[in-house]
């Protein structure tokens, strides 16, 4: 790909089935689950606080912090 | 929905198999005279579900874009438009799929939210940038400013972020009534409207919530705001706006104007971008939220004569020649021999989308706000006379299903 079109947010999209902790436990192998998981919450708070609690597999979840601005 | 049924496509995702008969499918419907295929990253249905376009993998969106390329078809989505970064993410995606598969893209709205000043400015960097690496992503600039109506009848957009007024509202309406009377449920209802995650990208303050519209009118109460009625009442504007939904048995309507999109001088210079499109107009959805009709005269009433941003000549182009163009339709779009005699007559001088109004007309239960266009003086569909300001609807059906530019 061409450096300019690189992403500029690392991100995923969830696999059929996925909730938080599967993401939790593939993307971040070895770490404490409950802290992935509230820091991928952090950083995706339209998917935590959505009415409809449900991750889909068009969603995109971030698996790193914004940007400082 | 067509090939796997209202439950299965409401809550899995489509296997290979169901995937090539949505191609199939698909491709009957280009043949028939579709324009392409539209899709959302973000709606909820009737029942509060992700739409069953959510539920799909990317692999099944590349998929159904193979037939729209194969068409020469457009795909069109709705996006996060509220936030900066999940909508760039969106936008790299139909850039991609822009490419592979060489069709235009377009997503619904481009939206000014006042909460990320510069989200519209990040989007367009990111639309230039991927346009050009030969990406065709139109974004639709919505032409309306944001004006929401609400009630406790049943959970909305307003109430997204707000889980306590969302679970109330959704309650069958025996139940609601005796829930909100209960003090404990009300100060907790009160307390989360003091500070709460803004939806979508909307800034709202109850307090501005004002009486919009009432089953029985009471000139007491019209148009005045929470902030004002709590005050009289000596109560939390939280409490005011429960106990007027509780004394008017929830047959009454709250109005919160400008809490978004509504910086015209801003949102008037983006329209004049080349790769800006007008869009977004929803027209005739949301019923009782707001109506959508008459964004096409608020773009002469608002952003022509008032703010001056567009020329006449150029809001005309907007609206007729650049669409025609991003939506791959064959001959239309200009006055020109063997295009489609489609003309508006309109005087330029009052053009304007009318207020809203709340009318009783469903087939059913309900009502809806409707507006009353000012200015359009006839309409003439493919060469015959299908509006006039006096005379009303013909009854000639001239229109014609149009075609889309060969591949």
């Amino acid at each position: 790909m061409n450096d300019a079109l690189k992403p500029l947010r690392k991100y995923i999209q969830p696999k059929i089935g996925d909730n938080w902790e599967t993401i939790a436990a593939r993307e971040f192998p070895g770490q404490p689950q409950d802290k992935v998981i509230e820091n991928l919450k952090s950083w995706n708070l339209f998917l935590a606080f959505r009415p409809t609690p449900m991750i889909t597999p068009s969603d995109i979840m971030f698996v790193e912090p914004p940007a400082q601005q | 929905m067509w090939v796997m049924g209202a439950e299965r496509s409401r809550n899995h995702a489509a296997t290979p198999d169901e995937v090539k008969q949505m191609q199939a499918l698909l491709k009957q419907c280009l043949d028939a005279g579709s324009i392409g295929m539209s899709g959302s990253w973000v709606d909820i249905d009737h029942e509060r579900h992700p739409v069953p376009a959510r539920l799909a993998e990317h692999s099944e969106l590349e998929a159904l874009c193979e037939t729209l390329g194969e068409n020469n078809a457009i795909l069109q989505m709705v996006p996060e438009f509220w936030d900066a970064d999940i909508l760039r993410v969106r936008i790299d995606q139909l850039a991609d799929i822009s490419r592979k598969y060489n069709i235009s893209t377009t997503f619904s709205p481009l939206f000014d939210s006042n909460a990320w000043p510069n989200l519209v400015y990040l989007a367009m960097d990111r639309i230039r940038l991927q346009s050009a690496h030969g990406a065709r992503v139109t974004p639709q600039m919505q032409i309306r400013p944001i004006d929401l109506s609400f009630d406790l009848t049943q959970p909305n957009s307003t109430f997204a972020t707000l889980p306590g007024w969302w679970a109330a509202t959704i309650l069958p309406v025996a139940e609601k009534r005796e829930k909100l009377k209960d003090p404990e449920l009300r100060k907790s209802l009160c307390t989360q409207l003091e500070s709460f995650m803004q939806p979508i990208g909307l800034q709202i303050d109850f307090r501005d919530a004002y009486v919009k519209r009432m089953g029985k009118p009471d000139a007491k109460l019209m148009n005045r705001s929470m902030r004002d009625i709590a005050a009289e009442r000596n109560c939390h504007f939280g409490e005011a706006i429960i106990d007027l939904a509780l004394e008017h048995d929830f047959d009454i309507s709250f109005g919160l104007d400008a809490i978004g999109h509504n910086n015209s001088p801003k949102i008037g210079q983006l329209m004049l971008d080349p790769l800006v499109g007008l869009g977004a107009g929803d027209g005739g959805a949301h019923v009782s939220n707001f109506a959508t009709y008459g964004d096409t005269s608020l773009l002469f009433s608002e952003y022509v004569r008032k703010q001056h941003s567009l020329s006449l000549e150029y809001a005309v182009r907007k609206l007729t020649h650049d669409i025609a163009v991003v939506w791959n339709v064959k001959s239309r779009g200009l006055l020109r021999p063997g295009f489609a005699a489609d003309v508006v007559i309109f005087d330029a001088n009052t053009m304007d989308r009318g207020v809203e109004i709340p009318v009783d007309d469903l087939p059913a239960s309900g009502w809806r706000y409707v507006r009353r266009n000012a200015g359009v003086k006839q309409v003439i569909v493919n060469g015959a006379l299908a509006y006039d300001v006096d005379a009303g609807y013909s009854d000639k059906k001239a229109g014609a299903i149009t075609e889309r530019v060969a591949v």
